[in-house]
């Protein structure tokens, strides 16, 4: 609306030292968007592309930049724009280092972005931190509590009474293959175990956002073949928008409802894609000329970014 | 030395007390726990017999004079007796090690966490606990008989500046030395400052408090007998130095193996509580890939 509206929101540096944003021009040049620059999408229909309602997530033309002592700031992500509603599973795909890791952290709230906003529900201003469920590439268990407690953790920082947070956790675990664990310490569990926990403690809170930051990396390609199916049998994708980021296309089409694929640093999103493929996807799924199809046009759009 | 066969290594036995990990006790496992700590101490322990073997036979073979070095098995026999005199020694500058320990561990928890909280305190406070260690605590001593006379408390003192440093500084260290990732999942749960102290830094700063605190052990002990040196009427340092004084070297030597049995109890003491608190502390790295 108002020019107002186009002023970095926030500038914020973690690292507290002397770091102006860069101008509003400089970054302000992709266009193209049909959204509006910088404003939370509002319920009053028509300017929003939702289907229902308002987006659980929306960033908006997203730019961050990190100082680097006597270099130029390394742009990790320019003019990023993103809508993730409720019961959507959105995998952000792209070569390393492009920048995905600092979307997730912009949109958990870890990190503010130089330019642009980020609104959970329509809301750009409340505090996004420990409001939003984000799972990260290592599995970050505290080596002195076992499964349960480490499963718990985030119950237990919101207060939740102990004995409803253990049956709670006790519950889901079950479905998440890892009731036999519970008095297990992270020590004698495996890699996949362990990612296992990490999602568990991740999603006991019940937020409406999960971010999933290359959940599987660190493991090896069985027991992530293996993660992957577990992770769209066990996620409860209805009430909860997902967004994950990974390199791996495969991975992306296995799990995926859309699929932005994103630039090399500084990362910008060069493609959008709808996998019309049907769930549950079982393995043979790859087979299928569709997800060729889907692949192939994910492959070139990223390889396409590489040879350029 | 005696001391030295007494230093355990601490971090095979914990790596071996994990490899055992869910142990059902039958006679076979109590077998295999014998076996590990013979693993563990068996070396030194000939070494130490070794030594003292060597001791006894190059005394009586070089004929060496029994004030300048008496053989072990006279120490042994000036051991046992008169027993009390090392307990009731040994008990004064136990007492003296203890207190001083206690209200080191105190102060350094306080000091570090402090500053871990404030780092106006650290920047005001930091330079005069370096300080404080540039100073020799051997010429303090005098002025603390002064100030306070001859009776416990110079030696509690000096015991406390000797094992504050490094209980404060291993803290401090701990309690800075968390993973970034770990305050960033702390941060994405919604946790306070002080849910992440208490759950986070606290429990990551352990392995270093106890690294603090088994330093602050052995060191305590010299502590105490700096300040028995200078002004004490009772005391293990009390004992060297007037046994010392008259040529009783025999009883000289029993008191510094009373006395180094002392540091190596608090020290295994402390490795045990380390060993029970740390217990799954031990990550195994095969799969935990940093990146």
């Amino acid at each position: 609306m108002s020019l107002t509206s186009e002023i970095p929101a926030t500038v914020h540096n973690p690292n507290g030292s002397e770091f102006s944003s860069p101008e509003p021009e400089t970054s302000v040049k992709s266009q193209g968007f049909h959204r509006e620059r910088g404003k939370c999408p509002k319920d009053k229909g028509g300017t929003t592309p939702t289907r229902s309602g308002i987006p659980a997530v929306s960033v908006r033309n997203a730019y961050k930049s990190f100082p680097r002592p006597d270099l130029p700031p390394v742009e990790a992500i320019d003019d990023i724009s993103l809508d993730v509603r409720l019961g959507e599973f959105v995998v952000i795909v792209g070569p390393s280092g492009c920048g995905k890791s600092t979307l997730l952290n912009i949109i958990a709230g870890l990190i503010q972005p130089d330019i642009g906003s980020v609104c959970l529900q329509g809301n750009g201003e409340a505090e996004r931190i420990g409001r939003v469920a984000y799972m990260h590439q290592i599995d970050l268990l505290l080596p002195w509590r076992n499964v349960l407690s480490n499963a718990t953790l985030g119950l237990e920082i919101a207060g939740v009474p102990r004995h409803d947070a253990d049956a709670k956790a006790t519950e889901l675990a079950k479905r998440f293959g890892i009731a036999d664990f519970l008095n297990a310490y992270p020590a004698t569990l495996s890699g996949g175990m362990r990612q296992r926990v990490a999602l568990l403690r991740a999603v006991l809170p019940d937020r409406d956002v999960l971010l999933l930051d290359e959940p599987f990396k660190a493991l090896d390609a069985i027991t992530r073949a293996e993660l992957q199916r577990w992770l769209s049998d066990v996620l409860d994708r209805t009430n909860r928008a997902t967004v994950m980021v990974t390199h791996d296309v495969e991975e992306a089409l296995m799990l995926g409802d859309r699929i932005l694929v994103m630039s090399p640093r500084p990362g910008r999103i060069l493609l959008e894609l709808d996998v019309d493929l049907p769930r549950p996807r079982p393995p043979d799924v790859v087979r299928e000329p569709n997800f060729v199809e889907l692949k192939w046009q994910l492959l070139s759009a990223l390889s396409g970014e590489w040879v350029r | 030395m005696g001391s030295m066969s007494a230093l355990p290594q601490t971090d095979d036995h914990i790596a071996n007390e994990n490899a055992a990990a869910p142990s059902r006790r039958s006679t076979g496992s109590v077998l295999k726990k014998l076996k590990t700590y013979v693993q563990n101490w068996g070396a030194a322990i000939l070494i130490a017999l070794f030594g003292l073997l060597l001791w006894e036979l190059s005394v009586s073979l070089f004929d060496v004079q029994e004030w300048l070095l008496p053989p072990v098995s006279q120490i042994l026999s000036e051991l046992i007796a008169d027993p009390f005199l090392f307990i009731e020694n040994g008990w004064v500058t136990l007492r003296e090690i203890l207190v001083g320990f206690m209200v080191s561990a105190t102060f350094g928890f306080v000091m570090a966490t402090g500053m871990f909280w404030s780092r106006l305190l650290e920047r005001s406070v930091y330079p005069f606990l370096i300080a404080s260690q540039t100073v020799p605590v051997f010429t303090l001593a005098p002025l603390l008989v002064i100030w306070t006379g001859t009776g416990m408390t110079p030696k509690v003192v000096i015991v406390v500046l000797f094992t504050f440093f490094p209980i404060t500084i291993g803290l401090m260290t701990g309690l800075r030395s968390v993973d970034p990732d770990m305050i960033a999942m702390f941060r994405t749960l919604g946790a306070s400052k002080w849910q992440m102290f208490t759950k986070l830094h606290l429990p990551s700063a352990l392995p270093y408090l106890f690294a603090g605190l088994k330093v602050a052990a052995v060191v305590s002990v010299i502590g105490a007998v700096i300040g028995e040196w200078i002004g004490a009427s009772a005391g293990l340092g009390w004992l060297i130095k007037t046994s010392g004084s008259r040529y009783q070297t025999d009883k000289v030597f029993a008191a510094i193996f009373t006395l180094s049995v002392m540091a190596s109890m608090m020290f295994i003491l402390i490795s045990l509580m380390q060993t029970r608190m740390l217990r799954h502390y031990h990550q195994s790295d095969s799969e935990g890939a940093t990146n």
